[in-house]
């Protein structure tokens, strides 16, 4: 099993939905578990989200892997 | 005069010959072209299909009167009538197991079988999980139309029948096609996927013989086949599930066009770029490919024990990323605090006899042991498997269950096994292990299973464990 806590860039606060293979799957801010390791599509519900495609592996649940959610920027 | 006879005799006997090649003919040409009832496509115009998966439901339904906090997965093997005489006796001793009243249920005592969220069966077993889905918690029906019923007998009645006689001349329907309208009509009241709940969740596990790997009856893989889940006989999955090979012909469905667009399917794309580390996500992106090549116009399914034969890859499979397991261990509200898995094996093993003798072992024995043993040995470590997913899993709520609202109530997960291998009494192992597999039990070995299963049930360690955590707490 693989680990990972996924938060939104400059609002660590947030919380709201995690996207993973763009199923929702967990929360942000919080230790979430994958099935193993591997390549994975990551976003969370949130505005202009922007969606990562991460490769996860060799991570525990002291030591997950931190994703940082991207949003897209308006004018 | 003698010579006449004899013309005459002869000449009779060339006519009737004749008569019955030309029959013969006649229902060749007539039935050759009949086709069975096929899994139908998706339209445009039809209701989307019915998904029983939450993944396509998207975030974890409420339970109406279940326990939100509890995740239940029961996997039953196969081994024809045995095996669901003892899923059903399994669901029977669940259901006398007392469990806490749930909110919502106007503080009435529950019990343990209604905790049921997924079941998984393959060939006999698939028969109880379907009847379990199917007929609510109602055990009456299914243990006349099938436990107790001659299934076989039935069977070789309808193969002689004029059922029988198309399945013999017809190139597409087949003695499987008979055995599949049995189950419909006369176990299953002709329902369908449509007319599943939404939980328990059903999987029906088969093989496909082109890819050598388990093909499971879920809304997903029939849209991979542009076809409509909703729509398809629940006895005719089951046919397919214990299409015996020799036996029984293999099941055929259709495989409707147009093809899907890879290049947008997740699973395919994440698929492709984990293949090399994963053999299961390499089985599944040569899958999608292979049902997307629409001129494999039919997918030929046999007896899901072929790969699997007691359905725990299913619940491994639960485990995976965006699995049921997987998803229910991330949802924090509620929290899971019980996650409950039982492993009921049919399984029988006589004891081999080929050491006592300087001849090599017969052709039978051979297969025995290289399919039969082996896959035995497969399924064993499939249950190692899910044991050290579930230690890995209830570490994580040892190292971080303080500050992960989701992990912070689990216990740890209840592994329940019921399986002849641990009946303590020799003589009553010794007579459960010489079950037959057939589809045909008679009243002393229905006695036998009404007798060791229940103490199999309760005398698991796992099983009292969950018991003790079921005690209301004292102060």
């Amino acid at each position: 099993m693989e680990y990972i806590i996924v938060e939104i860039k400059d609002k660590p606060n947030v919380d709201t939905d995690v996207l993973i293979n763009r199923q929702p799957n967990g929360r942000t801010g919080v230790l979430l578990m994958l099935g193993g390791p591997g390549w994975i599509f990551v976003s969370a519900d949130w505005p202009r989200a922007i969606e990562q495609r991460v490769n996860v592996k060799n991570t525990t649940p002291q030591h997950p892997m931190n994703i940082t959610i991207e949003c897209e920027l308006t004018s | 005069m003698r010579a006449d006879i004899v013309t005459s005799r002869k000449k009779k006997s060339l006519i009737g010959l004749a008569i019955i090649l030309l029959i013969v003919a006649g229902l060749w040409l007539v039935l050759r072209d009949r086709s069975p009832q096929y899994n139908e496509p998706l339209t445009a115009q039809g209701s989307p299909p019915r998904s029983n998966d939450p993944a396509a439901m998207g975030m974890w339904p409420d339970k109406a009167d279940q326990d939100d906090t509890t995740l239940m997965m029961v996997a039953f093997s196969g081994g024809g009538s045995r095996a669901a005489a003892v899923g059903w006796k399994t669901l029977e001793t669940l259901q006398q197991a007392p469990y806490p009243a749930v909110a919502g249920s106007s503080g009435k005592e529950s019990n343990l079988a209604r905790e049921i969220d997924m079941v998984a069966g393959i060939s006999g077993g698939s028969f109880a999980a379907a009847a379990w889905c199917l007929f609510g918690g109602d055990l009456a029906p299914f243990q006349k139309r099938f436990v107790e019923r001659n299934i076989q007998g039935a069977l070789a009645k309808n193969l002689f029948s004029s059922k029988g006689v198309v399945s013999l001349f017809s190139r597409r329907y087949e003695r499987i096609n008979v055995a599949a309208e049995l189950y419909d009509e006369e176990v299953y009241d002709r329902k369908t996927f449509a007319d599943l709940p939404t939980r328990p969740i059903l999987r029906i596990h088969s093989t496909d013989l082109a890819l050598g790997r388990r093909f499971t009856f879920t809304p997903d893989t029939f849209n991979r086949l542009g076809s409509n889940l909703a729509s398809y006989p629940i006895g005719y999955a089951c046919a397919a599930s214990s299409a015996f090979p020799i036996l029984l012909t293999p099941l055929t469905l259709r495989n409707y066009g147009p093809p899907l667009d890879l290049s947008k399917d997740v699973e395919y794309v994440l698929g492709k770029s984990n293949s090399r580390n994963d053999l299961n996500a390499d089985l599944k992106t040569k899958a999608c490919e292979y049902y997307n090549d629409k001129s494999n116009e039919y997918v030929h399914l046999a007896d899901g024990g072929l790969v699997d034969n007691q359905g725990l890859q299913s619940i491994l499979d639960e485990f995976d990323t965006n699995g049921v397991i997987n998803r229910r261990l991330n949802h924090a509200s509620p929290p899971l605090k019980r996650l409950i898995i039982v492993n009921v094996n049919a399984g029988v093993a006589e004891e081999s006899k080929s050491g006592h003798s300087p001849s090599a072992p017969s052709v039978a024995s051979v297969i025995q042991s290289t399919m039969i043993s082996s896959m035995d040995v497969l399924s064993a470590r499939r249950w190692m498997d899910i044991q050290a997913k579930c230690i890995e899993v209830y570490k994580a709520h040892i190292d971080r269950g303080a500050t992960t609202p989701s992990l912070s109530q689990l216990e740890e997960p209840y592994r329940i096994e019921v399986s002849f291998r641990n009946i303590q009494d020799p003589e009553l192992k010794r007579q459960a292990m010489a079950l037959p597999t057939s589809f045909k039990l008679n009243a002393e070995q229905l006695a036998l299973i009404d007798k060791v299963v229940p103490e199999l049930v309760k005398e698991d360690p796992e099983f009292q464990r969950l018991q003790d955590s079921l005690k209301p707490k004292t102060q």
